[in-house]
């Protein structure tokens, strides 16, 4: 059974259409999808439409789906959490409050900690969160996430404070928590290098439609990298049965 | 980190915040003793503590400067600076504005508007002899201008910062009404006037008292069941609502709570300004931004703060009370800046 059914979303902001008609094809429980575009392209856009099931934001949304739509999905937005002089760890325990846990003190603390170990961030649990780099306040907004344990996550742009390694690490970590929880993710992401190695399938915008999806050696081709970005590539299939690409230069050098 | 580790290290600050409360809670009885104490009638601490537990071996004169001036106003100065504190701290948070205030969102101007138009129509109706109509008017006033707000806010949605700009917006023009009304009155409308908006505590009695306690002890404990919902808006309101927390509503309820809070506090007493706006910080230099613990932190801070005001309106001017609202901004604003610089010292 999928966690989101085949949808199509269109949206508007005024007389603007920011989607027109973009299908997300039905996601598996265990599958990373990513949102790749140029800057302005609707990556947002598309996931705030789904997350918010069109309530969210002033725009007008249409949503018309096959299938299910995950009951129990979480959006992390692109915003990191604010540098308040609240510990990272008064930041999850009120949220499980506010949001009607009725969790003990007991199991509410190893909660939380099984989630920052988890994420190799248990040192973190007590330091205001002013004192905390953009990376980590995003590792702490990623936490927040997962502890909610969704079906379906929607990272909007999760790895943009972090620094390679972390980067890899975050998206190790997506992998685990949706084989464990046969949960599904959706995120926006800037890097393509990184999308190709870390999600199952791609769908890639531009200009509020979808120009391709699918699995990342069929969406991300030397003419498809020309058409929406710009820019003079070559792929290649690397050591590891990966998809490398490279960026040689853009389209008007 | 082990869960125990983690539960433990949680514990110590806890304990340190439950310290401060108890600390405050302390300051506000002596602050409340000193009010007490204080007053162009002599009356020194034995013969306070006389009047309280004994009224009867208190000569009249005595007796009626305790039990009908000094207790009234000074518990009132608890109870009003503790519904400032408070409405200030929730509107603060949810605006995500640290100069959101029930003054600057212009709930303080409707009441004065108001009271002077109470005033200067000469509108004295009474209930049971009870000089009802200023109070009455300030307080609609004030609760108007908070659906006002709260309707906004419904209609821009997530927008605070249009809705902290029409509550300045709000503020100058029940302001600039108020003085259209002191320009067409007579001398001594325009002195009631000025005289209500600098807000004076000694007009409390013990019914005025009661309302304005009861408010808070209503209010106080929906604000301290919303702390958590508070507490994370406080990590970014996208943030909160990505995971679920209906922010509409927890705005909803939070902006009414202010409106009623402010609206009840400042019809009796005044506009009396600073208290809403700088208490709330205060409370959270010393509490940080957990609300479980701001939330009574801040209603014993604003408290306090209106209780040493009144002290010091008492003794500033000898044989004059100076007007409450004077002594707030007087000793609050070096206090809060010495505050502030205290602070960026164990930062740098």
């Amino acid at each position: 059974m999928s966690v989101l059914g085949a949808t199509t979303v269109s949206a508007s902001y005024g007389s603007q259409k920011v989607l027109d008609g973009v299908v997300v094809s039905d996601i598996q429980p265990g599958e990373i999808v990513g949102v790749l575009g140029p800057n302005g392209s609707g990556k947002s856009t598309l996931l705030r439409a789904l997350a918010f099931k069109g309530k969210g934001g002033g725009g007008k949304v249409k949503l018309e789906s096959d299938g299910p739509i995950a009951e129990r999905s979480v959006y992390m937005p692109q915003s990191l959490p604010s540098p308040s002089p609240l510990r990272a760890y008064e930041l999850l325990a009120s949220q499980a409050r506010a949001l009607g846990d009725n969790l003990s003190a007991a199991s509410l603390h190893i909660q939380i900690s099984d989630v920052l170990r988890g994420l190799g961030i248990s040192e973190l649990a007590m330091r205001p969160m002013s004192e905390l780099s953009g990376g980590q306040r995003q590792l702490i907004g990623y936490a927040l996430a997962i502890s909610r344990t969704p079906d379906l996550l929607f990272l909007d742009e999760p790895t943009s404070a972090l620094d390679i390694r972390w980067q890899l690490r975050l998206f190790e970590n997506i992998r685990r928590y949706v084989s464990d929880n046969r949960a599904a993710c959706l995120a926006a992401v800037h890097d393509i290098g990184l999308a190709a190695r870390a999600c199952d399938k791609l769908l890639l915008l531009s200009n509020g439609a979808a120009v391709a999806t699918g699995r990342p050696e069929d969406v991300l081709t030397e003419d498809n990298l020309a058409v929406v970005y710009g820019v003079r590539a070559h792929t290649y299939q690397r050591s590891d049965g990966a998809l490398g690409i490279e960026i040689l230069g853009s389209e008007n050098e | 980190m082990t869960p125990e580790q983690l539960q433990s290290q949680y514990r110590a600050i806890t304990r340190r915040r439950r310290l401060m409360l108890a600390g405050l809670s302390l300051l506000m009885v002596a602050s409340f003793a000193l009010d007490l104490a204080t007053g162009p009638a002599a009356l020194d601490f034995s013969q306070i503590l006389i009047g309280l537990v004994a009224p009867d071996q208190l000569d009249l004169g005595m007796r009626i400067v305790l039990w009908d001036v000094r207790l009234p106003d000074t518990l009132m100065a608890l109870a009003v600076g503790a519904a400032l504190g408070l409405a200030g701290t929730e509107i603060q948070t949810i605006l995500n504005n640290p100069l959101a205030s029930p003054f600057t969102l212009g709930i303080s101007s409707a009441a004065t508007l108001g009271a002077a138009t109470a005033i200067a129509l000469n509108l004295d109706g009474t209930l049971f002899g009870y000089p009802l109509t200023v109070p009455l008017a300030a307080f609609l006033c004030a609760v108007l201008s908070g659906f006002m707000i709260l309707g906004l806010s419904n209609v821009l949605g997530g927008n605070a910062s249009s809705i902290v700009l029409f509550g300045i917006a709000l503020l100058f023009f029940c302001d600039a009404l108020t003085a259209v009304l002191q320009f067409v009155s007579s001398d001594e409308a325009v002195r009631q006037i000025v005289f209500w908006r600098l807000g004076d505590l000694t007009k409390a009695g013990w019914t005025e008292l009661t309302i304005v306690s009861l408010t808070v002890f209503l209010i106080l404990p929906l604000a301290f069941r919303a702390s958590a919902a508070l507490t994370m808006l406080r990590g970014g309101e996208d943030l909160a609502a990505g995971v679920g927390l209906p922010l509409a509503s927890v705005r909803r309820y939070a902006i009414l709570r202010v409106s009623v809070l402010t609206a009840v506090a400042v019809a009796f007493v005044g506009a009396i300004s600073f208290i809403g706006l700088v208490g709330p910080h205060i409370a959270r230099l010393l509490l940080g931004d957990n609300h479980r613990f701001l939330i009574p932190g801040a209603a014993l801070t604003g408290g306090v703060l209106l209780s040493l005001a009144s002290f010091v309106s008492k003794i500033a001017v000898p044989g004059i009370i100076v007007p409450v609202g004077i002594a707030t901004s007087l000793i609050g604003v070096p206090f809060f800046i010495a505050l502030i610089f205290s602070q960026r010292r164990r930062i740098a």
